[in-house]
């Protein structure tokens, strides 16, 4: 199914959790969080909520600023 | 010892941890600085391109992070970064900094303090940069915010204190910690803002742009240090005239025919 990742379409694999996404991304799990359609999802959340198709999710992590 | 909302500081030099050549020498750096606090930006994650994780080795080095909102234009967007912030640190601090305008980068009052409204209702621990503005540093510390963060000059301008005369009235009138933020390009500078009274310096542009940001951020851990330690001392009162320091007892003249 396609997603929409930071803006960008990707296809990933069907019935995924934003866990398993984060995985298959091979994105680390600290310190970062994730927003699906614009809403925050607790990290708590992220085993349990399933990716749909077309869903826009956003990745953000810390960088250096003043 | 600084307390911001209750919680204590050993140091009174905060840093940023923007526009250093490289990690390693922001880590140093910031080591060097020892500061307590330790502010960091938030952004969309680049798939593209490999990015050290800068917040492990800081929180392993005992400073306390402050995520803030740059890059927010609307007091919504800056919430929203607040919230981004919370769930990514574990935090409630938030330094909120809306500034709409590339060029001066000057803080919207009006976004600023509704962000501010809102994210104090939810429980954040607020510390707003704001120009140096003596009667909307008093409206946010009377909303709740826990300090309030006013320019010396404008952001990574190295100008100094060009608004003293406004961070005096601040300072006086303060219920809240003050903690001087954006455009200190010295440590001569932050020494001077610390004997002012203010209560803590944010000090980011003055040391990663140094030629040596390791050992200028040493420099201005030792000038706050003694900034504070001359305004705990008092300074003496600004005089017009002279006053003299040795008797003028006329003594010269005396005896001369």
């Amino acid at each position: 199914m396609k997603l929409i990742i930071n803006g960008q379409p990707q296809e990933v694999a069907t019935d995924i959790t934003l866990q398993v996404l984060l995985e298959s991304q091979r994105i680390a799990p600290n310190s970062i969080a994730l927003v699906r359609n614009g809403v925050i999802t607790p990290r708590s959340s992220w085993h349990t909520t399933q990716c749909l198709p077309n869903d826009h999710i956003d990745i953000f992590s810390a960088v250096a600023g003043g | 010892m600084l307390t911001i909302a209750d919680t204590q500081f050993p140091s009174r030099l905060f840093t940023g941890t923007g526009k250093f050549a490289n990690a390693d020498t922001m880590l140093a750096a910031v080591r060097a600085s020892d500061a307590a606090l330790v502010t960091v930006a938030l952004k969309r994650l680049d798939f593209g391109r490999s990015s050290d994780d800068i917040l492990q080795p800081l929180q392993n080095a005992g400073h306390k992070l402050l995520p803030n909102t740059s890059g927010a234009r609307t007091a919504k967007e800056a919430i929203f970064a607040a919230e981004l912030g919370r769930e990514m640190l574990g935090t409630e601090w938030v330094k909120v900094e809306i500034h709409p305008d590339p060029r001066y980068l000057m803080p919207d009052p009006i976004e600023t303090f509704q962000a501010c409204v809102e994210l104090v209702q939810q429980g954040f621990k607020v510390l707003p940069y704001v120009h140096a503005d003596p009667v909307l540093c008093c409206r946010l510390q009377e909303i709740g915010c826990a300090a309030v963060m006013p320019l010396g000059s404008p952001i990574g301008s190295n100008q100094g204190l060009a608004s003293e005369p406004f961070l005096k009235i601040i300072i006086e009138q303060a219920q809240v910690p003050v903690v001087i933020d954006a455009g200190i390009g010295s440590p001569a500078q932050a020494m001077q803002a610390m004997a002012l009274g203010a209560d803590a310096v944010l000090v980011n542009t003055a040391i990663a742009s140094a030629r040596d940001p390791v050992a200028m951020a040493a420099c201005f851990r030792q000038a706050v240090d003694i900034g504070r330690r001359a305004y705990e001392a008092g300074l003496g009162a600004v005089q017009h005239q002279a006053n003299a320091s040795s008797p003028l007892t006329g003594f010269l003249q005396q005896g001369v025919a």
